[in-house]
């Protein structure tokens, strides 16, 4: 029997384990080449007249890039209803989203516009004030946007691009985003106008992924659906395991698996990965809101910490408790 | 020399043979691991293009060898057989000597494929890439407690399967 300094001793072998010099000089060779490629597209520029005009007048020129840098990074930690904000969305992330040329790229780019949408909507229900109508009109539309860049790119992406796996496992993490949003404006009341938007948002996005799940148990060989749905069963029951999920939101990715099991039970491979999935989801969700509850609590806190003591308080408003 | 560039070649001199060697082990395919530690590089390289510092190369080329890794498994482009091993297996280039060494890193590997994912890959960071348990907690966004007792499993693991011949945990 093998002692454990002989099983770790026996692991080290695989430090042996190298390239042959040609090989990797090979590689080197290629990844150099597209290194040199992409600088020597970066140096190419394309002037116009006005442009040459204003490169001559270099110390203007650095004073507007000084200046529109320091706005693009100010706009960045703006949020709804403040005045940078049309620069963050209408600028800076459209610039942004430009470099995004692969398919692939531009969908993960636009996931995380749907986070940087959540992490608004959660500073816009930590305030006081009820957010006007116009500011959360601008909010649902760019979730709108976002959600239909990403569904639309998805369906019109071939599969030897994006396989299918991905586009499910894209779709369910949008569907999460907006489920999350939803769900932080039906629990805050100062946001509460954006539900009906984001809950049409979110049945557009579920309808898409129940297509793609449809079109890959359609088109793909039936363990490669298997394999995936396997993974995420493994998945959901890891993430139970190891992390500390409220009871309510365990219950409800329980009973989704239990419905899988059942599924695949009955030969329902497809059924059981969106059974799959909605436990996924129910952990995701929460995920994406925990720091919101949190931030409840410590304002609740803050609040009851703030407040005077009951002899102290204004009788009027006593009379009212 | 685009400073970009010498500092891309170092990084390459650096790492290369040890990202592989991370991919080679987890995969137990040998050009398909070469493919994806190219792409490890490749996508490094556009990432610094767009503008971006990279703060630790080390964790951000295996968190990107660790997400391609997992996209290749979910699109089933990977499958794992004991003949496949047999077939793509790494050859150590050496002395004489090194027949012996490649008779321990087939078994190695064998071995290595009949446990679960997961007690593979942290004992292939832990004892392979060298890392400490704190990075790869980071890197597996688990805490450190879990990666140890994840590692002492997976050693209990293997030192079943020269008992048994299979995975018995």
């Amino acid at each position: 029997m093998k002692t454990e300094h002989e099983i770790i001793e026996t692991l080290k072998i695989g430090k042996k384990l190298s390239l042959f010099p040609a090989e990797k000089d090979a590689i080197k060779a290629t990844l150099m080449a597209h290194a040199n490629e992409s600088l020597r597209h970066e140096n190419v520029r394309v002037r116009t007249p006005w442009i040459t005009w204003l490169l001559r007048s270099s110390a203007a020129f650095a004073s507007i890039v000084f200046i529109a840098a320091g706005t693009a990074y100010a706009a960045q930690q703006s949020i709804p209803g403040e005045t940078l904000y049309a620069v963050k969305v209408h600028l800076v992330e459209e610039v942004i989203a430009l470099t995004k040329t692969e398919p692939a790229e531009r969908t993960a780019y636009d996931i995380t516009l749907m986070e940087t949408r959540l992490s608004e909507l959660k500073s816009l229900a930590a305030q006081e004030d009820v957010a006007t109508p116009e500011t959360l009109d601008v909010v649902a539309e760019q979730i709108r946007e976002h959600a239909d860049d990403i569904t639309t790119t998805l369906a019109n992406t071939d599969t030897s691009e994006i396989h299918h796996e991905e586009k499910v496992s894209t779709l369910e993490r949008l569907s999460s985003v907006v489920r999350a949003q939803e769900k932080l404006s039906k629990h805050k009341s100062n946001i509460s106008a954006i539900t009906e938007p984001l809950r049409a948002t979110e049945e557009r996005v579920h309808s898409s992924l129940s297509t793609s799940v449809e079109d890959f148990a359609d088109e793909q060989p039936s363990n490669a659906l298997n394999n995936y749905l396997s993974s995420t069963i493994t998945e959901v029951g890891e993430t139970l395991t190891a992390s500390s999920t409220n009871e309510t939101v365990r219950d409800a990715a329980v009973r989704h698996l239990n419905d899988a099991n059942e599924l695949i039970t009955d030969g329902k491979a497809k059924d059981a990965l969106i059974s799959a999935i909605e436990a996924k989801q129910a952990i995701t969700v929460d995920a994406y809101l925990d720091d919101t509850e949190r931030t409840d609590r410590d304002l609740e806190r803050t609040r009851d910490e703030t407040r005077p003591p009951r002899d102290q308080r204004d009788p009027r408003k006593n009379s009212e408790e | 020399m685009d400073k970009r560039l010498q500092w891309f070649e170092t990084l390459y001199d650096t790492y290369a043979d040890a990202i592989w060697r991370h991919l080679y082990m987890r995969l137990g395919e040998r050009e398909r691991a070469k493919e994806l530690m190219q792409e490890v590089f490749l996508k490094t390289w556009q990432y610094v293009m767009l503008g971006k510092t990279i703060t630790h190369e080390k964790a951000f080329l295996y968190q990107t060898a660790k997400n391609l890794f997992i996209n290749e498994i979910r699109t089933n482009r990977h499958t794992t057989s004991l003949d496949k091993l047999e077939e793509s297996g790494a050859q150590i280039p050496g002395t004489a000597e090194a027949t012996s060494a490649y008779a321990e890193h087939t078994e190695l590997m064998e071995r290595l494929a009949l446990l679960k994912e997961d007690y593979k890959t942290v004992l292939i960071l832990r004892y392979v890439d060298d890392l400490p348990i704190k990075e790869i907690a980071e890197l597996l966004d688990e805490n450190e407690s879990t990666i140890s007792m994840r590692i002492k499993r997976g050693i209990e693991a293997l030192k079943a399967t020269y008992v048994t011949g299979h995975h018995t945990l």
